[in-house]
């Protein structure tokens, strides 16, 4: 019933397109002339819009786009893109030419010279980022703020280590440990303990008081105690030879979190050596030995699970879970991965050197670390030795 | 003869005199002296540098942690690498005979409990925090390194597991195979970075059913 009041529906495409399948057979619907005429008249047109988009292209159109293609690839070629498919692609259009298939022809000249043109970016791309990689690797050695570092190492290494977290290098510009470190600055200017000075007198290896790139050149020997130190140790030297702090006052004995004054301090006091490149020296024979005996530790497997350091570090863009490992032997990564203190987004709070080698051998299934120990300054001056000339990223920002 | 004597006794005085102060050097040993690797050993051992003293879980104290066995001993390559392949076939013979089959033959646990077990990371861990065994069963850390299922993120120190009974399916011969890897994987890696799971005690048989349940069951979520 419904179905009759309906307008019949077209039962086939052919029939929606008007294309005459059964040309000589009567039209179903041939009822009337004016129909007819509005159908060829349909066809007529048609047939008239093909040949008029093949006619849009002319030749002298399909030749200047061919020109183009071609100042476009002598434009590329000084610049380097030597192995590119273009040549081919500028052949093949001039090829169809003579047959006329001009739309053709433009298509493939429009092809190859937006493929010479991406080249040339990408290019032009990579030379800026090579500059500016230039350009921080030119700054080392004094004094730059840690995201510029950062940015710096980035712009010149392939490293899904460095740039694996965006949120963190968003965040780097406002990085709590900036206020450690400022904590830190009062601290070490003020006049503590029993003896009432101030650490300003304490020597971290380039003379009393000089912090710029001290920290960079830490562990060292030092001929005072006769021993290898790191900043840690170091500090713990002064506070209590200097200040008069017994080594069990909390201020010495308390060596973790934000709160602590060892953070405050040693986030302070490295600060000033960012941007500077690592370098901590090899000239007294202890420093030598203690690096070497730290390499051999680094790749000693023992422990429950037969874990060394090397398990982790020596590959480079391995994850454990979702986390990009550093990799010891590429230095322009691996001067991110011993840039402590860092502010670790994951504990919430500012973490030294000594605090990530204990976890570290935590992780391992080994024996805790004791900081301060001989064998833990030897990690670290094996550590800090393997991202030598790279720069340090202080206070960093880590996961 | 006599000037000769006074100064003998002169010099002995005098020795006498520095005992002390050589006794004290003589204490504190030479580092520049040693090899790297002595002086290695020297500081985990000798230097109150570790906290060997503490207790462990399976028993005994951390000091025996840090002592190398034949394997962890060959498999440390200083600067990296790999022992020559004589050394390897070694290392996987010896692997192949640590490796202890369950009384009953290979069966495959449950694979629900073996998905928690790959996922935890929980046990044998000392230090500054010390895993309690008791409270938290221990885990097979297996996505550490391996991508297993695909509903949770897992590491690439070791290859993808993704589909791993589907691709294999769950013939004795590639149930003898899982149990073997995860037991000892020196038996078919040689100085592979996978811990010995079974050869050291870390996983008892049970985990390692469930574990081997998760990888090899066609229920498993590994194998959808």
């Amino acid at each position: 019933m419904l179905r009759t009041l309906l307008p019949r529906l077209p039962q086939s495409l052919s029939e929606v397109s008007g294309k005459t399948r059964n040309r000589h057979q009567p039209l179903p619907l041939a009822s009337g002339t004016g129909r007819r005429f509005g159908r060829s008249a349909l066809i007529a047109l048609l047939v008239a819009l093909i040949p008029l988009s093949v006619w849009a292209t002319t030749r002298e159109q399909a030749e200047s786009a061919i020109a183009e293609a071609k100042q476009t690839r002598e434009e590329a070629i000084a610049m380097g893109v030597t192995e590119s498919p273009t040549d081919e692609m500028i052949e093949q259009a001039e090829s169809v030419l003579p047959s006329r298939q001009y739309t053709r022809a433009l298509q493939y000249a429009e092809w190859a010279r937006r493929q010479d043109a991406l080249a040339m970016e990408l290019i032009a791309k990579q030379e800026a980022r090579k500059a500016s990689g230039e350009a921080a690797k030119a700054a080392v050695g004094t004094y730059q703020e840690p995201l510029d570092v950062l940015q710096g190492l980035i712009d010149r290494t392939e490293s899904g280590y460095l740039t694996q977290s965006d949120q963190n290098l968003m965040m780097m510009a406002d990085n709590p440990a900036q206020w450690t470190a400022m904590d830190g600055e009062t601290l070490f200017e003020e006049a503590r303990g029993p003896n009432n000075v101030s650490l300003e007198e304490c020597d971290f290896g380039k003379g009393p008081g000089v912090l710029e790139g001290a920290y960079a050149e830490l562990p060292r020997y030092f001929e005072d105690t006769g021993k290898v130190m790191d900043l840690e140790t170091r500090l713990v030297h002064c506070m209590v030879t200097l200040q008069g702090f017994s080594p069990d006052d909390p201020e010495v004995a308390k060596r973790h979190g934000n709160g602590s004054d060892h953070m405050k301090l040693q986030t302070y006091i490295a600060s000033k050596s960012s941007g500077f490149a690592w370098n901590p020296p090899m000239d007294h024979p202890l420093e030598k030995a203690m690096r070497d005996a730290g390499e051999v530790m680094f790749y000693r497997r023992a422990g429950k699970a037969d874990f060394a350091c090397s398990t982790c570090h020596s590959e480079t863009g391995k994850r454990i879970r979702a986390s990009v490992l550093p990799n010891k032997n590429v230095p322009e990564e691996w001067t991110k991965a011993v840039s402590w203190p860092a502010f670790r987004v994951g504990h919430d709070q500012v973490r030294s050197s000594q605090h990530r080698l204990r976890g570290c051998y935590w992780q391992m299934r080994q024996a805790g670390t004791v900081a301060g120990s001989d064998g833990s300054i030897a990690m670290l001056s094996y550590w800090t030795d393997a991202a030598r000339g790279q720069p340090a990223i202080l206070p960093d920002m880590k996961r | 003869m006599l000037k000769q004597r006074i100064s003998a006794t002169l010099l002995m005085g005098l020795a006498a005199l520095s005992i002390p102060t050589v006794s004290a050097i003589a204490d504190e040993v030479d580092y520049t002296e040693m090899t790297p690797e002595e002086l290695a050993e020297y500081l985990i051992f000798e230097s109150d540098s570790f906290k060997l003293d503490q207790e462990v879980q399976e028993g005994g104290t951390a000091r025996q942690r840090m002592v190398q066995d034949k394997l962890q001993k060959t498999c440390s390559v200083v600067g990296g690498g790999r022992p020559d392949m004589e050394t390897l076939l070694e290392i996987s013979k010896m692997a192949r005979e640590s490796i202890v089959y369950p009384e009953d033959g290979i069966e495959l646990g449950d694979w629900k409990r073996g998905a928690e077990l790959a996922w935890s990371g929980y046990g044998y861990r000392v230090g500054h925090k010390t895993d309690d065994h008791e409270n938290n069963e221990v885990g097979g850390n297996c996505y550490n390194c391996h991508q297993i299922g695909t509903d949770r993120t897992g590491g690439s120190l070791g290859p993808s597991l993704v589909g791993f009974g589907r691709i294999r399916g769950t013939s004795d011969a590639i149930k003898k195979y899982t149990y073997d890897v995860i037991y000892n994987s020196h038996s078919a890696f040689p100085c592979t970075n996978m811990p010995r799971f079974g050869a050291s005690g870390y996983l008892d048989q049970q985990a390692i059913a469930d574990i081997m349940a998760y990888l090899l069951d066609p229920e498993s979520p590994v194998n959808q």
